[in-house]
């Protein structure tokens, strides 16, 4: 397993080579490897393979780190959808895509993504977990931008990848919650820690990171907005995205984390509620919708919902209906996405009001697959979805609480699916509004969209062939599972009366439609729609941004300092307070006369620097501050520094001077606030400076470094002054480190001057 | 005698600090400077004082008695002269910023 | 500064302050002194003279331009620290030559360290003060 996901990835970095080579044909190329993964899967499964089967790659168990695949019922659903619906996918998209501007980097990206999604519901692994979710969110982001010469298409990418990443990082915090409680980092493992989990205080909001991971990866309301956007995708890319992959990642998360969180009431009430809403709202939004693929867009919300509604249930028929349905919808959604893209192709307009009229008649190949793939869709006899639909049905007539509500959801999700039915063969294919102009398109591009719906057919016709794979997938979700046997004909109960009322309510849903032209108002809920409130929010953050960046970075040198002051003085001040206090030595308060008198005079110099307006008497007076402390330095056994001092003083002063008359003569003064207020701060400074100095010289200092100094400098280095001796001997990598630093300096300031000269010159 | 050397470096702080979060250049660079200074002293009173006796060895081979540490020395010398290297540069650039035209406060930078 | 008595001071003062210079650096190893102080005291020499008679003077008297001083400083530097890595030993392992000549201190790779630390921190000062000096 390790291996095949691997080469996928191999194989996508290599296809922008094997393009230039094989042109066109890297399409069916590429799909021998979902192919080959298909077979491989199924004979997993038919050879009656005792699943789990696992492979790890360990990295680092200090961290819980490994790479690790897992493979059981539910996996294996997955990755049949993934890898067969991908064969077929990759197929559509080499006549699709026929001679199209960057081909290489699409099927790259397409490649990546795919094995991305085959990684994520392989993984077992919390952090592989995470990186193949990050990874199908940043792939799906460049497949839906990949026309980015359109500000929409851009627009579209941009809101999913930040939809999705927060619900990755939703994942993140879940996941490393789930590890903190359980101590336990591989998925597989975690359903034994099911009763620890639901008891302990973190469960709600461990609950709550994963299903909004999940939701927002599978547009569940109130993040379904992405979804309709990420049209703007090429239509192979929707198609895969909308039936077998992308939002079917959120949906996988349900079945994965039911045997580890779910079969408590918060989780029902959590995943049902949300499911529900969502289908209704995606049901009559995409029944609104004129532009085909927004419509199929808003049907895949709407499914995805129901999906979700299945698990959150969590009885045995709601798992068992939910399994049946991933595959249903797999099949008849993908097949509408590529026959949506073939009617674009073919009559220029994705808006079913501007197609051409009679257009059963002119493609009748495209008529009849739709309505294979519509009708299943709606649910309707014999077909797969139909299957589907009566377990569903079932599954909310045997709900464990509520069962009145959650029918009449699941009723008027059917009843607009079938009124969507017509929508897509009725009006689209008889009423027409247009004189036809079509299109002529290699009839190839059938192949792909005819499969997908026959298989829906003969799945219908003979779903028990499906019995096992079902089966197996719902035990892996729910633990106490019995196998169940798929049919098509339950006989004459409950679900199919419902099943009949919703096929004649939604045809005549439809056929008002078309005679009334009701229309809704609700133009007052605009701003509460989330996709507003999404807007509203990306655009508050620049503008916080900016804000921020106004505030923090004012442009002015003193507020820096001040900021930088005050955080050094609070952060210290503090910590000194706290850890040391205030100490002072009583043996350091012998002063010398001449001592205090020094002292005075750099106090008297220092008030003159501070206070005087003219320039030069302040640098004077800075001039005497620096004679008094060498004389300091001198006074305190450390000539080497006196005479330094001494000269650097000087040499600074002569720079000063020489520059001073060019500097503008007014002087600044401080305004009376920032007076008081720089008072404060420098006082504070000043203060704790001191209090520091005060109890770091309370104790005497027991530097062994002295007394090595002093026994080697001239036995080892032949050097009598010590201060020296470190400077080119002990020490002369720092040294040498230094004069670099000088040497920088100086030029720099070549530069500078140099730079003005040039100018001049111009 | 660190009790009073700590309350000048206190007050060189002080004077640095009011000095450096002014609106006018040359006082910004005097506090620059003197806070490099209170900075060098710093280091010398929290390395301990010791009165005369210099890190010198003397004639016979051996240190004298109670001699200064020649650690913080060694650090404050290569620190005092980098400073002038800052110092310098810093006067440079000011220097350079006047001779934009229409600049004649550290304000005037920010447009 | 067009000065006379300063002209004919800084005359007499100036090779004075570069001889005490020298003296400064070589004495550093086992009196006050060394390479930073000696480099300052040359640069403040330069300097001195700059301002008696005009930049163009000193830069006449010193003979080669700041920056090359510096490099050289620099170069020095490294060198002293390379000899022990060819040698065999440690990069900057100190080595002394075992004879005694009057007036110059002991020879050794920490001397011609600080001989580079002084040509660098004279070419720093000169080129760091000389071209704020305008002489009218």
């Amino acid at each position: 397993m390790i291996l095949s996901i691997l080469s996928v990835f191999i194989l996508a970095i290599l296809v922008p080579t094997l393009h230039k080579i094989t042109g066109n044909k890297i399409a069916y190329l590429l799909s021998l490897a979902p192919i080959s993964i298909f077979i491989a899967l199924f004979y997993y499964h038919l050879n009656g393979t005792t699943f789990p089967i696992r492979e790890s790659w360990e990295w680092n168990s200090y961290f819980n780190l490994e790479l690790a695949f897992y493979l059981d019922g539910l996996s294996l659903l997955f990755g049949l959808l993934i890898s067969g619906i991908g064969f077929l996918i990759y197929i559509y998209a080499g006549f699709y895509m026929k001679n199209a501007k960057y081909n290489g980097r699409f099927f790259m990206i397409l490649t990546l993504f795919m094995g991305a999604m085959l990684g994520l519901v392989l993984a077992d692994n919390w952090l592989s977990i995470l990186v193949f979710w990050e990874l199908t969110s940043i792939t799906s982001f460049l497949l839906i931008g990949h026309k980015n010469e359109k500000e929409s298409a851009r627009y579209a990418a941009w809101q999913g990848l930040l939809v999705t990443a927060l619900g990755g990082l939703a994942l993140l915090v879940g996941l490393v919650l789930t590890g903190i409680v359980t101590e336990e980092y591989t998925i597989s493992n975690l359903s034994q820690h099911h009763e620890l989990l639901t008891q302990h205080t973190l469960y709600i909001p461990i609950l709550l990171c994963v299903a909004v991971a999940a939701f927002t990866k599978s547009a569940q309301f109130p993040f379904h907005f992405w979804l309709p956007n990420a049209m703007a995708a090429p239509t192979p890319v929707s198609a895969y995205l909308h039936s077998a992959t992308m939002v079917k990642a959120g949906i996988y998360f349900f079945a994965r984390f039911s045997p580890i969180l779910g079969g408590t009431i918060e989780w029902q009430i959590l995943l049902s509620s949300i499911g529900g809403i969502t289908m209704i709202m995606g049901a009559i939004m995409a029944f609104k919708a004129d532009n085909i693929k927004k419509l199929l867009a808003y049907s895949t919300i709407s499914a995805l919902g129901i999906m979700t509604m299945a698990f959150g249930l969590g009885t045995e028929t709601a798992i068992f209906a939910g399994t049946v349905y991933i595959i249903a919808h797999a099949l008849y959604k993908s097949t509408l996405f590529m026959m949506a893209g073939i009617l674009d192709k073919q009559t220029g307009t994705k808006k079913i009001s501007e197609f051409p009229v009679s257009l059963y008649k002119k493609l009748p190949l495209a008529f009849a697959i739709v309505c294979l793939a519509a009708l299943s869709f709606a649910g309707i006899a014999p077909f797969f979805g139909f299957v589907a639909k009566e377990l569903l049905l079932e599954m909310v007539l045997h709900s464990p609480m509520l069962s009145a509500v959650y029918v009449a959801a699941m009723l008027i999700t059917s009843v607009f699916f079938v009124a969507l039915l017509f929508v897509l063969t009725h009006k689209a294919f008889f009423k027409g509004f247009k004189k036809p102009a079509l299109k002529n398109i290699h009839k190839g591009i059938y192949i792909a969209p005819a499969v997908t719906a026959l298989t829906g057919l003969v799945f219908g016709l003979f779903p028990d062939v499906l019995s096992n794979l079902t089966s197996l997938a719902s035990s892996n979700i729910s633990p106490e599972f019995e196998s169940k046997h798929l049919a098509l004909w339950h006989g004459f109960n409950n679900a199919f009366y419902l099943s009949l009322i919703s096929i004649l309510l939604g045809a005549s849903i439809y056929f008002l439609s078309l005679k009334v032209n009701w229309k809704l108002k609700l133009g007052f809920l605009k701003p509460l729609q989330p996709s507003k409130i999404y807007d509203f929010l990306f655009d508050g953050l620049i503008t916080f941004g900016q804000w921020q960046t106004r505030k923090i970075q004012t442009g002015y040198l003193r507020n820096y300092a001040m900021v930088t002051l005050l955080v050094i003085l609070v952060l210290t001040g503090f910590t000194f307070f706290y850890k040391a206090g205030i100490r002072i030595n009583t043996e350091s308060l012998d002063i010398y006369i001449f001592e205090l008198i020094l002292g005075l005079i750099v106090l008297i110099a220092l008030g003159f620097t501070l206070f005087t307006s003219s320039n030069i008497s302040a640098l004077l007076s800075l001039s005497v501050v620096g004679i008094a402390i060498s004389i300091i330095f001198m006074e305190a056994g450390a000539p080497d520094l006196a005479i330094t001092f001494f000269l650097i003083d000087a040499l600074t002063i002569t720079i000063f001077v020489l520059i001073l008359h060019k500097l503008p003569k007014k002087m600044l003064r401080k305004k009376n606030f920032d007076r008081i207020r720089d008072g404060f701060i420098a006082v504070g400074t000043g203060l704790l400076v001191t209090l520091i100095l005060f109890s770091i010289t309370y104790n005497p200092l027991n530097s062994k470094l002295k007394e090595f100094y002093a026994e080697n400098s001239y036995s080892a280095a032949k050097g009598k002054n010590m201060v020296n001796v470190i400077l080119v001997d002990f020490r002369v990598l720092d040294t040498l480190g230094e004069i670099c630093v000088l040497a920088i300096a100086a030029l720099g300031v070549f530069a500078l001057v140099n730079y003005t000269k040039n100018k001049k010159l111009d | 005698m660190e009790f009073l050397l700590s309350i000048l470096v206190g007050l060189l702080f002080a004077a640095g600090v009011y000095l450096l979060l002014h609106r006018d250049f040359v006082k910004l660079v005097i506090g620059i400077v003197i806070i490099g200074n209170a900075t060098a002293l710093f280091i010398f009173v929290a390395g301990r004082i010791v009165r005369q006796n210099a890190p010198f060895i003397q004639e016979n081979g051996l240190p004298p008695e109670n001699f200064a540490d020649p650690v913080p020395q060694a650090l404050i010398l290569t620190a005092l002269v980098i400073g002038f290297g800052i110092q310098a540069f810093a006067l440079i650039v000011f220097k350079k910023v006047y001779d934009i035209p229409k600049v004649d406060k550290i304000d005037d930078l920010k447009k | 500064m067009n000065s006379f008595i300063l002209r004919n001071s800084a005359k007499i003062i100036v090779p004075f302050m570069l001889l005490f210079s020298v003296f400064l650096l070589f004495r550093g190893h086992n009196l006050p002194g060394g390479g930073f102080i000696g480099g300052l005291m040359a640069g403040a020499a330069f300097i001195l003279d700059a301002f008696a008679n005009n930049v163009a003077h000193s830069l006449k008297i010193l003979r080669f331009e700041p920056v090359k001083i510096m490099a050289t400083g620099l170069l020095l530097a490294v060198i002293s620290g390379f000899l022990g890595l060819i040698l065999g030993d440690g990069f900057f392992k100190g080595y002394w030559l075992n004879i005694e000549i009057p007036l110059i201190p002991k020879l050794g790779s920490p001397l011609l360290f600080d001989i580079g630390v002084y040509a660098l921190v004279l070419g720093m000062v000169l080129k760091m003060v000389l071209p704020n000096i305008e002489n009218d």
